[in-house]
């Protein structure tokens, strides 16, 4: 019992720190909206020197949107699965510290106890199911994100491909993309750590 | 967990304590029950880490459904941070605390339990053939602070008031007082922090009949050592730390 508690303890502490992780990417990914504005406009500058990276800056515009809509449900959903864990251990916790006391007593004692030890390990199965769904929704979120900043990193190079062919722009889009690949990384990074975080939780 | 009948004349006063299983740097408390035919309540249920312990046994005297009300003197830990785990074995209960810790009480988890405010100026409980008073014990040592006196038995539950620090097994009944007041001195110079506040404690309780004063930690006082720990604290100098 004691086994099962520690591991719900892990659990509350790792979905603590993914929320915690998936809060940082959520910040990166408004940097990330802001500098897709800023591609925009460059490239409206740049005018017609620059006509290859409109469909792409607008397409980078598009899916930082897309990034920071996902990201505050995954920051949602992250909050939601810890809240759930922290029932979890601390109704875990109720039934360890039941189960001694019934130890102590004598069966005819002890019986009265049964009724609220049920009542709530029908709770601690309830708050497990609904883990689980949170997980599982958490997990295809976590995996659209990271799609979406392979899909960045797409665009990161495709802009420094385009960019060399945009004369005094160059500089300035060239370092838009090394921009847009770093914070497409840093959310990656965020995801991953996330990702791996997930294997606290029982299967 | 050591159990004591205090009184039995058609209720009954137990005090729970002197638990040896309890982790070693964990403080010992007392707690008290009070058994009014098919209504009970606990005084000061204690520290989550002495729940287990104490549920088993306050079973052994009275039906789960018989235990109706609990009482928090104060809002420290080692009073009520079971609270979340009571919540759940007694779901129908009621909460006694002084008003303004509701807030802060809250923390422990109470999702179930009704949580009765008492008034600053003290209230009243009636249990089934006997009432309590809930006696103010401001600033005794917390802010929000209240004894229970049982007229009926003449026993005050005085909460931090006559608290002692002694090492575990210690007897439950002060033996010898002179020999008492070492292990209560710095507790009552240290936690106490008004001269006033105390002061008003003593004229208030010199008032009730008292055969015991029990108090949450270390010894209870009986006859005669009822008066001379009010004579020993009222010459007491406390507030120590900003001396």
């Amino acid at each position: 019992m004691q086994h099962v508690s520690s591991q719900i303890a892990s659990q509350t502490a790792a979905s603590a720190t993914i929320s915690g992780h998936l809060f940082r990417a959520s910040l990166i990914a408004k940097r990330m909206a802001l500098a897709a504005k800023n591609s925009r406009a460059m490239v409206l500058r740049a005018g017609a020197k620059a006509a290859g990276l409109k469909v792409i800056s607008d397409y980078f515009d598009e899916l930082a949107g897309k990034t920071i809509r996902l990201s505050r449900l995954i920051n949602q959903s992250a909050i939601t699965i810890s809240r759930t864990s922290v029932r979890q251990w601390r109704t875990q916790t109720f039934l360890d510290r039941l189960a001694k006391s019934q130890a102590r007593l004598e069966p005819s004692q002890s019986q009265q106890l049964n009724v609220a030890a049920a009542n709530r390990q029908l709770f601690l199965s309830h708050q497990m199911h609904s883990l689980q769904r949170q997980l599982i929704e958490l997990k295809d979120q976590l995996a659209d994100i990271h799609q979406y900043m392979q899909s960045s990193n797409v665009v990161a190079v495709t802009f420094r491909l385009e960019a060399t062919q945009t004369g005094e722009f160059r500089p300035m889009l060239e370092n838009m993309a090394e921009t847009i690949s770093q914070q497409s990384n840093d959310i990656k990074a965020h995801i991953t750590t996330s990702q791996n975080k997930l294997s606290y939780f029982q299967a | 967990m050591d159990a004591h009948k205090l009184f039995d004349d058609g209720h009954q006063w137990y005090v729970f304590g002197r638990d040896p299983e309890k982790p070693e740097k964990i403080l010992d408390t007392n707690q008290y029950m009070i058994v009014d035919g098919q209504r009970s309540i606990l005084l000061d249920p204690g520290g989550i880490e002495v729940f287990s312990t104490m549920l088993a046994s306050v079973l052994k005297y009275v039906n789960i459904e018989h235990l109706t009300d609990l009482f928090a003197s104060h809002q420290d830990p080692d009073i009520i941070s079971s609270l979340g785990m009571w919540d759940q074995v007694l779901p129908d209960s009621s909460l006694h605390c002084s008003g303004i810790w509701e807030g802060f009480i809250r923390h422990f988890g109470m999702d179930n339990i009704q949580y009765k405010p008492i008034a600053d100026t003290g209230g009243h409980l009636r249990l089934e053939s006997i009432g309590l008073d809930f006696i103010p014990a401001h600033y005794m040592h917390s802010s929000g602070n209240f004894n229970v006196y049982d007229p009926k038995a003449k026993i005050l539950f005085s909460g931090d008031v006559g608290a002692a620090l002694e090492p575990p097994g210690t007897p439950m009944f002060v033996e010898n007082f002179e020999r008492h007041i070492e292990s209560m001195r710095f507790f009552h110079q240290r936690w106490m922090p008004s001269n006033e506040a105390k002061a008003h404690w003593i004229k208030r309780i010199r008032k009730l009949d008292i055969d015991i004063l029990a108090p949450q930690h270390g010894r209870l006082f009986k006859g005669k050592d009822v008066q001379r720990f009010l004579d020993w604290f009222e010459q007491l100098d406390v507030g120590s730390a900003i001396k």
